[in-house]
């Protein structure tokens, strides 16, 4: 396992800038560290699997991820990192809890895909004018108060009445949200955690 | 003897194991108001109101499910922008005024300080520091002074309604705790930016801790000797959300969670009153820890995250408050709810046993489904 993928797997720090600065000026690829510190955070993500990192150690490798990221930008030319493919991500309206959302963004990046982070309290027609800016196929949204279901119902029929409903998979995740909620909203599937975001976007770009 | 005080003896049994059926409590500081017709907005602007709306509907729902033992977390006469506020020392936006009518409070929680002010607070003293640096930012001064006033003059009459409907109050405002820094820290840090120092400077936040919690402990000393003898000041609660097991690592919950919870409860119940620990969130790996508080003198309050048929294991004589969740009372049915609490029941037998919701009933739970609740409790055999 490379310096890189270890440091990020066990949350270093200060090393593993240090280490990306010292190997980008010894004239490494930044698309292999890119790629590394991918292979980082899908550890973290086994080792959260596993019950040995917590919700802290899940934001702190997004922290770490967000990073290397800035450091490495000035050395990506544009098309260099080619994307899976685009995800408009918010928490919907009402709702300003983030914690979740931003560790489902953080691994969704990692895992090769463009986020567009919208925030929290997310209002309907916010999440179609970026769907249609960002030509995104994924919307994921993110909901941990049951007063806000009609949120995410507000939100579907918002991307239902903008004509991009069979253009667009929407996924929805969060604390209260199971598969009643994809039927009562007519989202297309639910996740219980930043994994099955993962596999369902990706699923949803296939 | 009176409803209050057969109330009171159960309680006191069912801390001590000692009840034989499963005791009931209400906890919901909006929801009754809102099944009752008021609006977010109505409720917040008239908490007093609000407040016998809460009542009246507690006392039917009485009738309806064959009793309610306790209450637990209730409106009291105390606006809920202000409360929030103040407990979490973030910016709450006000519904009917920032947001919709019936829109709940949202609460704002982003950075209103840097790590390099850890000092300020240590030199300065907590108090002084959110005076000047916190509470002008997140608050109106005179709204909330405004609605300071209105809960002073009413909470007295209002305690003596929920005494005379013969219900106990286990979260008792009147009685002070001490909270766990790192709770006020995440809003006033935002929890991301708090974390971080932790991974970079756990002795600082450490030390900030100390220091907050300190000048905290003296302040609930002195208000805890006011109620010391007051038999109907019950219990009061040390409340947990962002340091819950699941959401922090082992050595942070270790040093800046477990040390200052346990200390607040031991302080609760160093002044004769029961520690309500109010956990959300999932608490399964560190429950055993509880087992070191003494026996007796406090209630474990989860919200349906923490697994309790293996925490009754762990804890075989500790009583536990819950757990129904909040999605099960909003998006449930009344069978579902039924169900749920008597499984629990069943599982993890009656003793020790308050039914409760998760955390507090939603305002957006159904009134069938809080009946339902009760009902299973009630019924259970
Ligand atoms: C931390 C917290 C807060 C913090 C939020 C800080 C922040 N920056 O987010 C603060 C203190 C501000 C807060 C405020 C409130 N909260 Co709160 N909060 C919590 C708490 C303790 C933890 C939530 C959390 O962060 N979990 C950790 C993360 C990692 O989990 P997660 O969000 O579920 O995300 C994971 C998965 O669900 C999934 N996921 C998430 N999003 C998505 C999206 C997709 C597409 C997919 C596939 C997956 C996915 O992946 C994530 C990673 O594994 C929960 C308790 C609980 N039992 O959950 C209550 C809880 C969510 N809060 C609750 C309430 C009621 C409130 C308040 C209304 C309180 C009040 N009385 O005023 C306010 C809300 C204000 C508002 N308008 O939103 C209730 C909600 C009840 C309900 N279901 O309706 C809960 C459940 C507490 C309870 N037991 O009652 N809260």
């Amino acid at each position: 396992m490379s310096n890189i993928t270890t440091y990020l797997a066990e949350l270093k720090m200060e090393e593993l800038p240090q280490e990306v600065e010292k190997e980008l000026a010894a004239g490494k690829d930044p698309k292999e560290i890119l790629a590394e510190c991918q292979e980082g955070m899908v550890i973290v993500g086994e080792k959260f699997a596993n019950e040995e990192y917590y919700v802290s150690d899940l934001i702190m490798s997004g922290v770490l991820f967000k990073e290397v990221a800035a450091l490495l930008e000035p050395h990506l030319k544009q098309g260099d990192v080619e994307y899976k493919g685009k995800v408009v991500l918010g928490t919907v309206e009402n709702d300003v809890h983030d914690i979740g959302k931003d560790i489902v963004g953080n691994m969704l990046k990692a895992s090769g895909f463009e986020v567009v982070d919208l925030g929290v309290d997310v209002p309907p027609q916010k999440f179609v004018d970026a769907l249609k800016e960002s030509d995104a196929k994924v919307l994921a949204l993110s909901c941990l108060l049951a007063s806000c279901y009609d949120s995410i119902l507000a939100t579907v029929n918002a991307v239902k009445d903008s004509g991009l409903r069979d253009q667009v998979k929407i996924v929805i995740g969060g604390g209260p949200v199971d598969e009643t909620i994809v039927d009562y909203s007519g989202a297309d599937a639910y996740g219980v955690n930043a994994q099955d975001a993962v596999d369902l976007c990706e699923g949803a770009i296939k | 003897m009176s409803k209050y005080d057969d109330n009171y003896q159960l309680l006191i049994d069912a801390i001590n194991f000692k009840n034989k059926r499963p005791l009931t409590s209400f906890s919901g500081p909006a929801v009754g108001a809102i099944l009752s017709g008021m609006t977010i907005a109505e409720l917040v602007a008239d908490p007093v109101k609000g407040t016998y709306k809460t009542i009246d509907f507690i006392h039917e729902i009485d009738d309806e499910c064959g009793g309610i033992n306790l209450v637990n977390s209730i409106p009291t006469g105390l606006n809920m922008v202000v409360q929030i506020s103040m407990l979490w020392y973030s910016k709450v936006l006000i519904p009917g005024i920032d947001i919709g009518e019936n829109t709940v409070w949202q609460v704002q929680e982003k950075k209103l300080i840097d790590s390099d002010q850890y000092d300020e607070i240590i030199k300065e003293g907590f108090g002084n520091f959110a005076k000047k640096n916190i509470i002008p930012n997140i608050i109106d001064i005179d709204y909330m002074n405004k609605y300071l006033k209105i809960f002073a003059e009413s909470q007295e009459t209002i305690f003596n309604k929920y005494k005379d409907m013969g219900y106990p109050i286990t979260q008792d405002f009147r009685c002070p705790t001490t909270m766990i820094p790192f709770e006020w820290l995440s809003g006033m840090r935002s929890m991301s930016e708090l974390l971080l120092d932790c991974y970079t400077q756990l002795d600082k936040v450490k030390e900030v801790c100390d220091a907050i919690f300190e000048e905290k402990y003296a302040e609930t000393e002195a208000g805890l000797e006011k109620v010391k003898t007051n038999r109907d000041v019950v219990g009061a609660w040390t409340g947990g959300w962002r340091t819950a097991s699941a959401m922090v690592s082992p050595k942070i919950w270790d040093t800046l969670v477990w040390p200052y919870m346990k200390k607040s409860a031991e302080q609760v119940i160093h002044a004769g009153k029961i520690s309500v620990l109010h956990l959300d969130q999932n608490w399964n790996r560190d429950i055993e820890r509880f087992g070191e508080l003494e026996e007796g003198k406090y209630i474990l309050n989860t919200d349906g995250m923490t697994d309790l048929r293996a925490a009754r294991k762990k804890l075989p004589k500790t009583c536990f408050m819950g757990d129904v969740p909040a999605t099960l009372l909003t998006a449930g049915t009344p069978e579902q709810v039924y169900d749920y609490v008597t499984r629990l029941i069943d599982d993890i037998g009656p003793e020790g046993l308050i039914v409760t919701a998760g955390c507090d009933i939603p305002e957006s739970a159904t009134r069938e489904n809080i009946v339902a609740m009760f009902k299973a409790a009630n019924e259970w055999s």
